[in-house]
Formats: structure tokens, C-alpha cells, sequence
């Protein structure tokens, strides 16, 4: 069933003669429950679409269909909104509140939309993080795998329709790195958790169930690893 | 230049918009304190010049000392300067010359170049070229109508036996008119030209004007001078000039120095808390640059260095301006408000910027060692900013969990957002004391301002006279050995009449004194106890000022208007000698209290104690000094008063309620007559004079026509005058308070957006973190205001009491109640209250409004590394 639908999105920079594509025309779709990992080199455009993908960035033009809504028709609230409840977003640097403790961090999405949180769930995902520990841990009292766990924590509390990644790894040792990837694919395993990563890893790449590459804002090869 | 300089400037100049508001405020605080400074040093030499041009610029003065006695002052080393001069009596006048109120003359020798001696400027005309020649005052002009260049005779004479005698008659033809600066007519001065012959004449009666070397020790000077003379009459100060060159025994230096001290202080705490946040905040955004500075291998020393710096450059920038601003600001406000100015004071005040530079450095080494201090403690912050910290780009690695703890209760009232808010403020305790600091200061100084302007308006607009706008008050009977004469209706009528007087009321005034205070109530004797300070009212109730009451006798029109009001019939009132008396309430600046200060039946006769004539001391004439007691009692007698009713309502001629315990007597001005015959009889001591109290639209020129008539006995006090210089006095202390007030609120509003502004600008990434997960603008607006809440709550919560407790003690100070009831501008605290939290708000949602376009993922980027 197709979740995500990107059609013909572009995303300039600039005017004139400092005018920048970042991304020319790019359109894709996204089954429910695929693990799409995107690669590409350094200003390719893989982060802008990913954060094109993740509505905090509007693209130039083109369009968004995440689970039948129409992204970029909704006003700034309606967006926000539907980024809260439909959209997990993992960053490289966690982008954790400093003053929420761990259980604050990872219930936001539903603190801010005032629903009440699962505890069963609640408590269910950090046993699997291994946060059961830290709940009243401040980010600042946390290693950096510890933060992008309660990233990822954060990321999926909601249940979120597509959870998107931006380079989990990318300031993590080798080990948290595996453990954190393992994670995410576990996730992705047992809840069939939507899943788009971006990665400079090609060990990481290759763990997807399919690997866009992207080149000067271009999809240059779309390419299924296992079904 | 240095590495660390550089990057000080460099931060400087990336965040122009802070950097331009830390030189903004450091400016206000020195324009603020040089302007105070240099405002007291001009009103100071403007009042100098001022007194010197009134009484003129001698220190000390001695009166009938001999020739051989003004050689011994010219030789004395401890005197700079000594001027001589002599004086006669004389009298002018077509009518009635002989009469014994008429006005006497002082004819004064004066060298020309002493003429400012005693403030006698030249102002038309020339010095007298012969002993034929003569400068007289402009009163004197004024009265007998009169210009230069023509001729006077004047009778030379003297009251050898208290009665006026005329040695010679003397021709003279004015030659110029001196300033005179006094509206009540006794003495009228002239002068002419110095003569030595005269000199010798005089040489018994010489006066002597002399200036002190130097003002050191002066007391002690002058006391050495006494000395040496051979005078029984000891030296006359001239204390309104000296005052300005003493600190402690003068009232006026005493008090400027104090309202210039409050205003100091409250600019210095201002501008200090400003200074010190700026620093702190200007430290927090540049932690990145410091841990740079330091994982590159910069020392402690040289972190320091780069925030002390920044106070430099500051202080350069900020000092000449502030200095030029201050003074310059000065020189516009004497000049705009030039004639106000003069309107408000009694001497025509000519304020002109004179800059005391002394005063000026200290302000500068002030200056200098605030932004020292106020850059110590975040430059010590500095020195310990590792690099680690800057590559994690996060002071807030500090955070404590007990820092962010937010209670259950504000959870619950606030929601998700205000914890999030509450948590956002209490994040860093330092910064977040350093701002709730800076904003309760801000409230204080305000509220402190706004109660001190109000108070100083209340005292000045108290005692303004409204019963009229003009007053003459005639004297006939002073003199005790001939017999009382009554006044004549008839002949006070020509008074009444006067031009430029649209009605007048004459009243004939009177005075019993109360021999106890048996007669007062409980209340009376309560308020008096706290009001007047007496301890034991029964027993010193001499020292009330109740123990004397005014007795005014008013003609038959005025009398019966007041009996209609007060409900008395005027035949039986006057039938009777009857007395109506008047309970007047008792005010201050804002508040009535009605007493009944004594409580006696109507149809009742009125204990009143009149003195007896006579000198107790004559039976110890002859008798050596150690057999006479010190104080001797002096012999009364008693006679009663019929009191008609009692009331508190005032006549109209009268002030509606006075600024001290007061109660009168009203009667006809019949009664009055024959109160002083009945006292005469019994040798009683009489206090009787008239006044004519006049409504005018034009009180100036009927104040000259008065003039025109005044004799010796007479006095015109123009009521309106002095109420047009209270009221402008009022308005240029208002004009100036405002100001202060409106910059002390520039002050503190610079240090909030200061302080918000660049608050919000370090939180950008944070928000846009939030942004990113899906707070709406509604919440992120929420949150925020929240913050602005919880701020506002707090300065209140701290700031309020402090302000109240400031309040207390000045008016406490200011002593204005009865009651030591407070004065508290409730009006004020609420638009204070109000004004903080729109302006917290409004700089906040500034803030947000700025960043509002910013891409959301673009400002996560850009603050990480």
C-alpha cells in the first residue's frame, strides 16, 4: 500500500546567479512498512528531501502525499499538527530539549497534542531502548547513544505513519552505531515501522530494503534490495 | 592587535543590535549623571549669582562702627576685602510729609565701583557725577511716579526721640535707578556719590561690608575680627550667600546633596544592573568563541582579558557621548525652559551650564569602575570556559535537574507549555537571577520615582494660598503709650475701591490667647499630641498652636453672607459682641480631617487671657545681672468672649483648611473696636491690624496702585504672584521628574529587551526544535507568554514590597500626613504592574516575530557545528 507519494518536488536556494537546486524534480513513492534508505554524496540533496519529507522545510514546488494528506496544502498549524502525530524525525545531533528529562523528551509529540500517554507502551519502548534507567536523566547526563536512543524513542512514541532519520549514526562510535541501527531495524521488523534513513554508510545502506541514491538533487538510481 | 581583542570585536560587531543597546544604556547612565551633576553646579552658581546681585557678595557686615575700627579691619590679615559705607534717614512726599507713617528713605554713600555690594545694580541712568546727583530704587519711581532726571527734595532727619525730626532739606536730581529686588516697601534705598566729608561725618556710624580671604575656619575668622574692634554690636552674616559654600550647616547644600545622592543611586542601580546583564549575556553568546579561543591554547588571562575589552571599547564609545549628551542636554533644557525658570523663582533666576569638572571626573572614574565590575564576575565565567563546552556548544551542559524542577501545582494551572516555560527561565540560576534582578530594579526605580515625584508636588502645591490674590494689611496703633484708636469703616473705605480690584474684604484683625487647654476635646488633644509632637498637652500646652486664636471682625456685607451660611442671626450676634467660632479643618496634601478642636456650648462665654503692658524686667532696672531670673512670667489678665455657635465651615476670605491645628474667633468689626477699647482700659497689650484681602483679575497693577499709597504702617503682599511662581516651581520639578522618570523607564526598558531579546535570540535552535516536532504557533506563543508571565509574576512578588517598603520611608521622610498616613500611588503600582507584563509580552512576541521567517531545519543546522 503506498504511504508516501513525492511528486515532481523541486527546492531552489537563492536567485539568479546564486540560485542553487537543491533538489530538480523529484518524485518517488513509499510502501507502508519499507525501510528506504537514502545515499548520496555531500550537498546532493539527500538531507533537503528528507526535511521536504519531514515538513519543516517547504519545497519550492511539487508535492507531498503522506497517508492521503496533501502536506503542503495545509497551513503552518495544520502542519505542524499533522508533523506531530504522523511524523518521527531523528536527527544526527538528537535535537533533544535540554530541560525535559527523558520521559519528557520522549512524550512531547503527545504532551503537546494532549493526549494521554500508553504507559504500557511507553514502558514497552524504553525496556527495548534500554532507558528503563534514565527516565529522570537530563539529556546533558546522557552519552550520545543514550540521547539518540530517546531520539528514536521520541521518534515512534506517536506512532507515527513514517519515521525519518537524518544521519543517526552519524555522531555515534562504531558500536553505538550498530546498536542504534539494529534498533531501528528491529523496529521497523516488528512494528512495520516505515522507515527513511539517510546514511553514508553503504553497510547500513545495504541492511534497507531499499537503497535511492541521490545525485544533484536528482534520483539517479532507485534500487530494491530485498523485498 | 591582540588575538583576543580581535575577537571581541569581531563578536561586537556581529551582534550590532546588543552592542548598540549596551552603548545605548551605558550612554543614558552617564547623560543621566552628568546632566543631575551638572544641573545642581549651574542652579548652585546660578543661585550664588542670584544672592550676590540681591544682598551682594560681602561675607560679613558691621553696622555703626567707628573710623579707627574700619582701619583695624583693612589691616587685619584674615580680610581680602573691605568696603565702607555711611547712611542717612530722610523723608519724601507732597502730602502730609509729616505724617508719621510716612515712608522713610535710606540715603546711602556708595563708591561706584561698590555699587554691587549690597545688590544694588545700576540699571538705567549713571552713577551720581556730583553730591547733587542721586540713584534711587525702582520702587521709589514706581511710587512717586517718577523719572530719571528729575528732581526730588529730600528731608534729611533722624527719630531722635521716636518721633521723626528733619535736620536739613537736600536737592537732588535722579541720575539712574537701582534694582531693587523687594516688593515690601519699608526702607527705600538711594544712593549717592561716596564723599570723604561725609565719610567723616558718619565716622561714629560707619558701615562696614568685608570679604573673608578664604571661608576656612570662618566662624572662627570673624570671631578674631570681633575682637579686635571696638564695637558693642556684633557682625552680620551673610548667610544666604555663605550657605552655598558650606555642606554641613546649610540647609540648601544638605538638601541638594541628598536629592542628588537618591538620584545617583537609583541612575547607578539602573544602569549598573543594565551594564552587568549586558556583559552576561554578551559572555553567553559568545561561550563558542571563548572555548575556541581556549582549545586553541588561549590562557585564562587572555578570556578575561576579551570580556574586560568589551567594557573598554564600550567605555570609550559611550563616555564622550554621554558627557556631550548630558551637558548638551542641559544647555537645551535651561534654554527651552528659560522663562519658566525665572517665573519660579523669587529672584529671576538665570540658570546657565556651568560645569564643574572635578564632579565630572568622579562621574567618569564611577563610570569606569561599574563597567570594571560589572565585567568582573562574567570575565571571571570567561576564564573558565573550557573548549570543551564550545564544541558541545552548550552551557547548558550545567543544567540541574533540581534547577528544572517545576511544581505540581504549576503543571496542572499551566500545562505542558507553561512547564516547559517555567523550565526555560530556571534553566541557568545565574542568568536567571542576573534578569529577575534587573527587571525587579527596574519596577523599584520606577515606583520609586513616580512616589518621590508625587510627594515632592504635594509639598510644593500645599501651601498655596487661594483666599486671594492680593493682601494689604495697615497697622494703626503701634505705639503702646498712646491711647487705642479704633479704625474707621469710613476711612478703610478709599481701599475697598481700589482700581484694578474686583471685590475686597476688610477685615479687622485681632487675637485672644487660650490660658489652658481644658477647653480642647479628646481628639483635639490626640491629633496634637501626634501632629505637634507635644507629649503632655495639659501641661505644655503653650507650645500648641492652638493656644492662640485669630479674632477677625468683618463689615456688615461679608458678616451677614457668613451668618446666612453658618445659620447665626446677625442682629443678636452683634447685639450680643458675640463671636462665631470656627473649628477650621486640619489638611495635608491629601487628606481632610475635620476636628472639633474645642468644645464649647454656644451661649457661652469664652475664657480669653490678654497680655498686660508693661516690661516685667523695669522693677529689675539698675539691679546687677545675677538677681534677675532668667525668664520672668508675664502679667495677664482675663476677659471673656460670648460665643454665638460653632461651626467648621470658614469664611470665604479664609483658607478652607490649613496645614495646622487652627481655630479663629469670627465677630462683627464693631466687636472688634470695642474689644481693644475694653483692653485698653485694663492695659492690655493689643494685637490689632487690618487687612484688606482683594480678588483681582489684574494683581499686578493693583499692587503698584497699592504701593502708590503704602505708608510705613502698610504692607502688599501680592498672593497671586507667589502662587504663579509656586505653580511654576511645580511645573518645572514635574517637567524635571518626569524627565527622570521617563529616563529611568528608557533605562529599564533597554535592559528587559537587552535581556529577552538576546534570551530568545540564544534559544533559537531550541525552538526550532520544538517547531520541528510539532508545536503550532498558538503553543510556541503560549509557551512564551507563560515565560513573560512567570517573570512578571516573580518582579512583582519581590519587587512590590521592596517597592512599598521605599514608599514607607519617604513619606515618612516627607512627614506630610497627620496621621503618617502613607502615600502610595495605587494608580501608578497598577499602570506599573500592567506595563511590566505588556512589555515583557511585547518584547517576547518582538522577538519571535523576528524569527518567525527563519527556515526551521536552516536554524538547527546553523547552530550546530
Amino acid at each position: 500500500m503506498e504511504l508516501l507519494k513525492v511528486e515532481h518536488v523541486s527546492k531552489i536556494y537563492g536567485a539568479k546567479e546564486t540560485q542553487v537546486k537543491a533538489l530538480d524534480d523529484v518524485s518517488f513513492t513509499v510502501e507502508k512498512g519499507e525501510f528506504v534508505a537514502i545515499v548520496g554524496p555531500s550537498g546532493s540533496g539527500k538531507s533537503t528531501l528528507l526535511h521536504i519529507l519531514g515538513g519543516v522545510d517547504r519545497p519550492t514546488s511539487g508535492q507531498v502525499i503522506l497517508d492521503g494528506n496533501a502536506m503542503y496544502q495545509m497551513d503552518e498549524d495544520g502542519l505542524a499538527i499533522f508533523r506531530r502525530r504522523q511524523i518521527g524525525l531523528i536527527y544526527q545531533f538528537y535535537n533533544l530539549i535540554p530541560v525535559l528529562n527523558v520521559k519528557e523528551n520522549i512524550t512531547l509529540p503527545l504532551l503537546l497534542d494532549q493526549r494521554k500517554v500508553n504507559e504500557d507502551y511507553f514502558q514497552k519502548l524504553v525496556q527495548q531502548l534500554g532507558l528503563q534507567d534514565r527516565l529522570n536523566y537530563l539529556p546533558n547526563q546522557l552519552s550520545g547513544g543514550q540521547q539518540q536512543r530517546v531520539s528514536i524513542c521520541r521518534a515512534i512514541m506517536a506512532s507515527p505513519a513514517v519515521v525519518l532519520a537524518d544521519e543517526p549514526t552519524g555522531n555515534l562510535d562504531r558500536k553505538n552505531s550498530e546498536e542504534i541501527v539494529g534498533l531501528l531495524k528491529q523496529l521497523h521488523r516488528e512494528q512495520k515501522q516505515t522507515l527513511i534513513m539517510i546514511t553514508h554508510d553503504e553497510s547500513i545502506a545495504l541492511q534497507a530494503d531499499r537503497i535511492l541514491q541521490i545525485e544533484d538533487g536528482k534520483i539517479v538510481k532507485d534500487e530494491v534490495i530485498r523485498r | 592587535m591582540k588575538v583576543e581583542y580581535r575577537v571581541t570585536l569581531e563578536s561586537m560587531r556581529r551582534n550590532r543590535s546588543r552592542t548598540r543597546i549596551t552603548i545605548f544604556g551605558v550612554v543614558l547612565c552617564i547623560a543621566m549623571l552628568s546632566a543631575i551633576a551638572t544641573m545642581m553646579t549651574s542652579y548652585r552658581s546660578a543661585m550664588i549669582e542670584g544672592v550676590i546681585a540681591r544682598n551682594g557678595f560681602y561675607h560679613y557686615s558691621f553696622n555703626e562702627i567707628s573710623s579707627s575700627d574700619v582701619q583695624r579691619l583693612q589691616a587685619n590679615q584674615d580680610v581680602a576685602q573691605v568696603v565702607i559705607t555711611y547712611a542717612d534717614k530722610a523723608r519724601y512726599g507732597t502730602k502730609d510729609d509729616n505724617a508719621e507713617m510716612q515712608t522713610t528713605i535710606q540715603i546711602n554713600g556708595v563708591k561706584e565701583k561698590d555699587l554691587a555690594l549690597k545688590g544694588n545694580a545700576l540699571i538705567q541712568g549713571s552713577y551720581p557725577s556730583n553730591a547733587h546727583e542721586i540713584l534711587v530704587s525702582e520702587q521709589f519711581l514706581k511710587k512717586y511716579e517718577k523719572a530719571i532726571g528729575d528732581p526730588i527734595t529730600l528731608r534729611i532727619g533722624d527719630y531722635p526721640k521716636q518721633q521723626w525730626q528733619t535736620k536739613q532739606q537736600q536737592d537732588y536730581r535722579i541720575s539712574g535707578v537701582i534694582k531693587s529686588w523687594w516688593d515690601d516697601v519699608g526702607y527705600m534705598n538711594t544712593i549717592v556719590a561716596y564723599d570723604t566729608q561725609q565719610e567723616a561725618l558718619h565716622k561714629n556710624n560707619l558701615s562696614a561690608y568685608l570679604c573673608l580671604d578664604s571661608l576656612r575656619h570662618k566662624e572662627d575668622k570673624i570671631a578674631r575680627i570681633q575682637s579686635q574692634l571696638h564695637t558693642e554690636y556684633g557682625s552680620n552674616t551673610n548667610y544666604d550667600l555663605l550657605q552655598f559654600y558650606e555642606i554641613t550647616d546649610s540647609e540648601f547644600m544638605k538638601t541638594m546633596l541628598i536629592a542628588g545622592s537618591i538620584m545617583a543611586t537609583l541612575i547607578l542601580l539602573g544602569g549598573g544592573s543594565l551594564i552587568y546583564n549586558a556583559f552576561a549575556i554578551s559572555l553567553s553568546e559568545r561561550t563558542r568563541y571563548l572555548g575556541m579561543l581556549s582549545s586553541v591554547g588561549a590562557t585564562r588571562k587572555q578570556k578575561k582579558r576579551s570580556v574586560r575589552f568589551e567594557a573598554f571599547v564600550i567605555g570609550c564609545i559611550a563616555l564622550p557621548i554621554g558627557l556631550c549628551l548630558g551637558i548638551g542636554g542641559d544647555a537645551i533644557a535651561f534654554h527651552l525652559f528659560d522663562g519658566l525658570i525665572r517665573s519660579s523663582s523669587s529672584s529671576d533666576l538665570d540658570l546657565k551650564v556651568v560645569v564643574n569638572w572635578q564632579i565630572l571626573l568622579i562621574i567618569v572614574m564611577f563610570t569606569i569602575v561599574l563597567l570594571l565590575f560589572s565585567s568582573w564576575l562574567p570575565a571571571r565565567r570567561a576564564s573558565h570556559i573550557s573548549a570543551v563546552t564550545a564544541i558541545r556548544q552548550n552551557s547548558d551542559v550545567r543544567i540541574r535537574k533540581k534547577d528544572v524542577k517545576v511544581s505540581r501545582i504549576t503543571q496542572r494551572l499551566f500545562g505542558f507549555e507553561g512547564t516547559l516555560a517555567m523550565k526555560n527561565m530556571k534553566r541557568n540560576p545565574f542568568r536567571y537571577r542576573a534578569t529577575l534582578l534587573s527587571f525587579i530594579i527596574c519596577m523599584v526605580l520606577f515606583l520609586s520615582a513616580i512616589t518621590l515625584m508625587g510627594l515632592v508636588q504635594s509639598t510644593i502645591l500645599m501651601h498655596m494660598q487661594t483666599n486671594a490674590d492680593v493682601r494689604l494689611s495697615i497697622q494703626n496703633n503701634t505705639d503702646d503709650e498712646s491711647p487705642y484708636q479704633p479704625y474707621e469703616e469710613a476711612a478703610l473705605a478709599s481701599y475697598k475701591n481700589m482700581r484694578y480690584a474686583d471685590h475686597a474684604t476688610i477685615v479687622l484683625h485681632s487675637g485672644l490667647n487660650v490660658k489652658d487647654g481644658s477647653y480642647l476635646s479628646k481628639e483635639a488633644k490626640k491629633v496634637l499630641q501626634k501632629y505637634e509632637k507635644i507629649a503632655d498637652i495639659d501641661t505644655n500646652f503653650k507650645e500648641s498652636n492652638l493656644s492662640h486664636l485669630e479674632i477677625y471682625g468683618l463689615q456688615d456685607e461679608e458678616l451677614k453672607a457668613y451668618c446666612k451660611q453658618v445659620g447665626v442671626d446677625m442682629k443678636k450676634l452683634k447685639a450680643h459682641q458675640g463671636m462665631i467660632l470656627v473649628n477650621a479643618p486640619l489638611k495635608d496634601a491629601y487628606a481632610l480631617k475635620h476636628v472639633n478642636w474645642f468644645q464649647v456650648k454656644k451661649g457661652s462665654l469664652f475664657p480669653g487671657s490678654f497680655q498686660k503692658k508693661g516690661d516685667p524686667y523695669e522693677a529689675y532696672e539698675g539691679k546687677d545681672a545675677d538677681e534677675i531670673p532668667e525668664s520672668l512670667p508675664v502679667q495677664t489678665f482675663e476677659h471673656p468672649v460670648y460665643i454665638e455657635k460653632v461651626t467648621q465651615q470658614t469664611p470665604t476670605f479664609l483658607e478652607a483648611a490649613n496645614a495646622y491645628p487652627t481655630s479663629y474667633l469670627i465677630t462683627s468689626f464693631d466687636t472688634v473696636n470695642a474689644l481693644h477699647v475694653a483692653l485698653d482700659k485694663k492695659d492690655g497689650v493689643i494685637l490689632d491690624f487690618c487687612e484688606i484681602f482683594y480678588q483681582s483679575t489684574h494683581p499686578n497693577e493693583l499692587q503698584d496702585e497699592l504701593i502708590k499709597q503704602q505708608t510705613m504702617n502698610m504692607s502688599v503682599k501680592n498672593i497671586a504672584k507667589e502662587n504663579e511662581k509656586t505653580k511654576s516651581l511645580n511645573l518645572l520639578v514635574s517637567l524635571f521628574l518626569y524627565g527622570f522618570v521617563g529616563l529611568l523607564i528608557l533605562i529599564s526598558i533597554t535592559n528587559i529587551m537587552n535581556t529577552i531579546a538576546t534570551s530568545m535570540q540564544l534559544r533559537k535552535r531550541e525552538f526550532a526544535m520544538l517547531k520541528s516536532i510539532g508545536v503550532t504557533k498558538k503553543q510556541f506563543h503560549r509557551m512564551i507568554g507563560y515565560e513573560s508571565i512567570f517573570y512578571g509574576i516573580k518582579t512583582c512578588l519581590y519587587g512590590l514590597p521592596i517597592a512599598f517598603i521605599i514608599m514607607v520611608v519617604l513619606s515618612k521622610t516627607f512627614s506630610l500626613s497627620f496621621e503618617n498616613k502613607l502615600y502610595i500611588p495605587w494608580l501608578g503600582v497598577a499602570i506599573t504592574i500592567l506595563a511590566l507584563f505588556l512589555l515583557l509580552t511585547m518584547i517576547m512576541l518582538f522577538s519571535i516575530h523576528r524569527g518567525e521567517k527563519d527556515n526551521i531545519i536552516e536554524t538547527i543546522r546553523q547552530e550546530s557545528i
